[in-house]
């Protein structure tokens, strides 16, 4: 990678008191979201929640590769849970990724036993999260990919939480540093 | 290819008294949506092959059957197996062994499966063997090839084999390449990096607002457009390694069809026609890398045959693609019926290799719900 993930930075200079919970960059193409995932991944010290939204083809998949990478995982166990609902990845902690396009209720997400993945010691990533998100633990890092012009992205993360903000944080200082 | 067909319910009684020297399996099928159960005889006849959800099961034993979540399987499996061994003409005391799916799919429906497996067979008295998912969508290949041949029983197990092969399996959750040494010996070549091949057919009749499932509708569209019409990414087609990726194309598609919030050039309206081209180019492109990939295994592998299963090889043009690059290319080419391309337990039929091979399960056997991606059982 010759050239920097370009972050877009709202928050007001030298506010070093209160961080910005919210992180903002600019994706040129699919290289850069699995960069911008590796970094993620490499951020999570914690049991986290991630929520993926987007689109169809916006990159939750490419940026949960990059995330699984970063953890330690092994980058090509991973593609879309859209039919197989949870795939469970092998890494620093274990990794759930889990999908709800195909489900139709909360209840149907529930009743594929999530509650125990997310009181685990794991990071989970959930794709299409919008039906289940308030049934969720308050304290997640909610991202969104949205498309842009020329094949690029924008992605928008989120933190709702202590534990979140701390991988927030540290993902802001590794896109800064590298 | 000629239909596969169930030995019907009529005639089954009749197969079951003459085969009952040789016994029966009872194959056990819940990895994913379906509740599925069959009974399959010593000479690979499928005697019954029931799957819930094709099934009107809740007009017999009342009740909505929902389709998804493993409640669901908890409220179909007893039932369904009940179905298989009545439609087969024989009774639970009968069965030989207990065949069931243990790997990949979601782990508390695998759970189902395997506790029924389990409890019938220790209360039965008959041996267990745990089957790989994806390695009985390419034996459904094989009983299809048996259930051709008009050879004697022991004759045909012993001939026409359609290993050692190169298996695909296509499918909503799945576009595995394996090198199928034998019917239970597989070692993955490659797999997707993103969304399955099926996943990619039913996100894009979204996208062109074809409505579910998917591949269905996009072949159905895809008749009446031209498959040159757009250019559409063919990921990985020149390289080397096996390994899939359409999520490009989806997104291809996806741009196509509705453009890019913002850009300065929009595509036109969407209509009938357009919806027809993007379908048809949109399968084509699937279609070229799916086979490429194959004929690409084929020579890593050096095997002749390539055997087809999972629910996308039931799509025509597929079908009619592969028989004529197999034709040109030289190569035996086994598609599993379309009966049996989406999950089902028939194809559970593979319980059998492993019954004669002696590699019985044990009652404490676990699911493993991960994809197994060589020969080796992976350790839990």
């Amino acid at each position: 990678m010759t050239h920097h993930i370009l972050l877009i930075e709202n928050s007001p200079p030298g506010d070093r008191l209160m961080p910005s919970k919210q992180l903002n960059m600019f994706l040129a193409n699919a290289l850069e979201t699995l960069k911008a995932g590796r970094f993620l991944g490499m951020s999570c010290q914690e049991p986290m929640i991630v929520l993926l939204s987007g689109q169809l083809g916006a990159g939750k998949t490419t940026l949960t590769r990059g995330i699984v990478e970063g953890l330690g995982g092994t980058i090509d166990d991973v593609s879309s849970p859209t039919f197989t609902l949870i795939h469970e990845y092998q890494a620093r902690r274990s990794v759930y990724h889990l999908d709800t396009y195909r489900l139709k209720t909360s209840a149907e997400f529930f009743e594929l036993g999530v509650d125990e993945l997310l009181e685990s010691e794991a990071i989970v990533l959930i794709e299409w999260p919008e039906l289940v998100s308030e049934y969720l633990p308050a304290d997640r890092l909610e991202i969104k990919i949205v498309h842009q012009p020329e094949n690029t992205r924008e992605l928008t993360a989120q933190a709702t939480g202590d534990a979140s903000s701390r991988v927030l944080e540290s993902w802001r200082e590794l896109l800064r540093a590298t | 290819m000629l239909p596969f067909d169930v030995v019907t319910p009529d005639s089954a009684a009749s197969v079951a008294a003459e085969s009952s020297e040789s016994g029966f399996l009872l194959a056990i099928e819940s990895s994913c949506d379906e509740t599925a159960a069959a009974v399959i005889d010593r000479q690979r006849r499928v005697l019954s092959n029931v799957v819930a959800s094709q099934f009107e099961l809740h007009t017999r034993f009342g009740g909505v059957v929902p389709e998804m979540a493993s409640r669901a399987h908890v409220q179909n499996i007893l039932p369904v197996i009940d179905e298989a061994i009545r439609q087969a003409g024989i009774r639970l005391a009968d069965l030989t062994a207990i065949a069931v799916a243990t790997t990949p799919g979601l782990v508390g429906s695998l759970l189902i499966g395997l506790t029924a497996a389990k409890t019938l067979a220790w209360s039965l008295g008959v041996p267990l063997v745990a089957i790989d998912h994806l390695q009985a969508h390419i034996y459904a290949c094989q009983l299809a090839l048996w259930s051709q041949s008009g050879q004697a029983a022991e004759q045909k197990v012993q001939s026409e084999s359609i290993y050692p092969c190169v298996g695909m399996v296509v499918s909503g959750g799945h576009s595995n390449l394996y090198a199928c040494a034998s019917p239970v010996d597989f070692e993955l070549l490659g797999a997707t990096t993103d969304d399955a091949a099926g996943e990619a057919f039913d996100k894009v009749a979204k996208v062109l607002d074809l409505g579910f499932p998917g591949g269905p509708a996009i072949e159905k569209c895809a008749k009446a457009g031209r498959a040159d019409a757009f250019a559409f990414p063919r990921t990985f087609i020149h390289e080397e390694r096996l390994d899939f990726s359409f999520s490009g194309l989806k997104t291809a598609v996806l741009y196509a069809a509705h453009g890019i919030q913002g850009a300065k050039v929009q595509p036109p309206p969407l209509d009938d026609a357009r919806r027809a081209d993007l379908a048809a180019s949109f399968q084509a492109a699937v279609v070229d890398v799916l086979i490429a990939k194959a004929v690409q295994a084929l020579k890593k592998t050096r095997y002749s045959s390539l055997c087809v299963g999972g629910g996308v090889a039931a799509n025509q043009a597929f079908r009619e693609k592969l028989e004529q690059v197999a034709q040109k290319r030289g190569f035996r080419l086994h598609v599993a019926p379309r009966e049996l391309c989406t999950d089902n337990a028939a194809m559970g039929g593979l319980g059998w290799e492993l019954v004669e091979k002696g590699r019985l399960a044990p009652l404490d056997l676990d699911v493993s719900p991960g994809l197994i991606r060589t020969a080796v059982p992976r350790k839990s």
